[in-house]
């Protein structure tokens, strides 16, 4: 039966009777337990660009960052009956997010690691993304700033995992510090002294752009 | 000095974040929702949430496949060959073959039982065989002397007893009757008597100290009838022959001979 189409039986059609903007997470939640799939097809629409720009800030790689968050909301989908509402949903799937990018950074490790030529590629190498070249004349101004997302983009990812899921979350993604201490699964206290300790080190390296 | 130093370390975090938060924020490709459906549909277990179709079929048909095979054996063995086949021997008789006389049921059935069971016959509608299951009825019974007491009352006398060991002992193997016709029962008895039956009816040579010698038989006799049945090419005596009498026509008369061991 089509994902889109799947209306159970009894089961009122939630969007039909509110807009989507005023319905809050847990009673899209509710409404997915319950099996109206178009609940979560809003929910999709609500978190699929935060959750890919999250997963391409944190792994420096747009089209792995695109799977991961699918898959994110694919975990989401089958776990949702496990899911309790005394968190937020933003909580909840930020958590998921961040466990299955640091997956895949260990498991870039471990083929780093089990790979000949890796032992001669340096991770910033392998952190820089594809970039075709573009043959339009770019102006100064569009270019300097793409260099300098890139950068960026390049410190972060160089980033350890400890100090790169605090920051991203906090400064790019603009989530609070008791959120971020809930995702990370930490103290308020470790998390604004990771939070502080990532500034820092990106100070360092991005102290030409201050 | 020290509120200070906070103001300046906050005053580059501050510039870290907003240059953080300055960054290009990238989006979610178009298809991206679909490619999420996709992924459910084709990750979604035979038991989730709305696949009550699957997980019953999941149920199903392992339940339909064991139903199955049940059933086959459980048909098999009810409708085994053993228990259903019909008594098919009778049913296969050679069409061509007209029924021949009327048998003795008590004497055929109670030594005879794989010839009994041929035929269809009735208390009110006597057995019919064929020839060849008379000539097994014969051969088939090596003790014809214990089962005499089948015969009718009406058959007193030795002549059953005489022909029940002359028979018995003397009775030719198949197929050495001298190429003459296998289903003709009354050439058999005088050739296992020992009295070659040519043409006509007419005896041929008759063994010396056979019972048909011992009898008084003679080469030249015409045998008219066998316990006063005419004999014919077709003449079945299945047991009635029992060796009472036959009787012959020699030298322009007619002969009654009782048959002797």
């Amino acid at each position: 039966m089509a994902f889109d189409s799947y209306r159970p039986v009894g089961t009122e059609d939630i969007r039909s009777s509110m807009p989507e903007e005023k319905l809050s997470d847990h009673a899209l939640i509710e409404a997915t337990k319950s099996g109206d799939e178009a609940a979560f097809a809003v929910i999709i629409d609500r978190y699929r660009n935060p959750i890919t720009n999250y997963l391409y800030r944190f792994l420096n790689d747009y089209e792995e960052a695109v799977d991961l968050a699918q898959e994110t909301f694919v975990r989401v989908y089958f776990a949702i009956d496990r899911y309790h509402t005394q968190f937020a949903f933003s909580t909840y799937i930020y958590r998921i997010a961040t466990n299955l990018a640091i997956s895949e950074i260990r498991r870039r490790k471990r083929r780093r690691l089990l790979s000949l030529t890796g032992l001669f590629q340096s991770e910033a190498d392998e952190a820089v993304e594809f970039q075709p070249p573009d043959q339009k004349p770019l102006a100064d101004a569009v270019l300097e700033d793409e260099e300098r997302d890139q950068t960026i983009a390049r410190a972060i990812a160089a980033l350890p995992e400890k100090y790169r899921v605090p920051i991203i979350l906090r400064d790019i993604e603009g989530r609070s510090y008791d959120e971020v201490a809930d995702i990370m699964g930490l103290g308020l206290g470790t998390t604004k002294s990771r939070i502080s300790r990532a500034r820092a080190l990106l100070k360092e390296k991005l102290q030409h752009y201050l | 000095m020290r509120n200070a130093d906070d103001k300046i370390q906050d005053s580059d975090e501050a510039q870290i974040s907003g240059l953080l938060g300055s960054l290009k924020r990238v989006e979610a490709p178009g298809d991206f929702g679909f490619r999420v459906r996709a992924r459910i549909a084709s990750a979604r277990p035979s038991t989730g949430r709305g696949s009550w179709l699957p997980a019953s079929a999941a149920v199903a048909a392992p339940l339909g496949l064991v139903l199955a095979v049940g059933g086959y054996f459980t048909m098999t063995t009810i409708y085994s060959p053993a228990t259903v086949s019909p008594p098919a021997v009778a049913d296969l008789r050679p069409a061509e073959l007209p029924p021949l006389d009327v048998i003795d049921r008590n004497f055929v059935g109670e030594s005879a039982p794989d010839v009994a069971a041929l035929g269809p016959g009735t208390e009110q509608s006597p057995m019919v065989v064929q020839p060849r299951e008379i000539d097994r009825a014969i051969v088939a019974r090596p003790s014809v002397k214990r089962t005499g007491s089948h015969l009718p009352s009406s058959d007193p006398g030795g002549g059953s007893e005489v022909l029940a060991s002359g028979i018995v002992n003397e009775i030719p193997p198949k197929g050495s009757n001298n190429g003459r016709n296998p289903a003709d029962p009354a050439r058999d008895v005088l050739s296992t008597m020992g009295a070659d039956v040519g043409s006509g009816w007419t005896l041929g040579n008759v063994k010396k100290g056979s019972s048909a010698e011992r009898s008084g038989l003679k080469a030249g006799d015409v045998v008219e009838a066998i316990n006063d049945k005419p004999v014919s090419d077709k003449t079945s005596f299945n047991g009635k022959f029992a060796g009472k009498s036959i009787r012959v026509r020699r030298d322009g008369k007619t002969v009654r001979i009782d048959l002797k061991p």
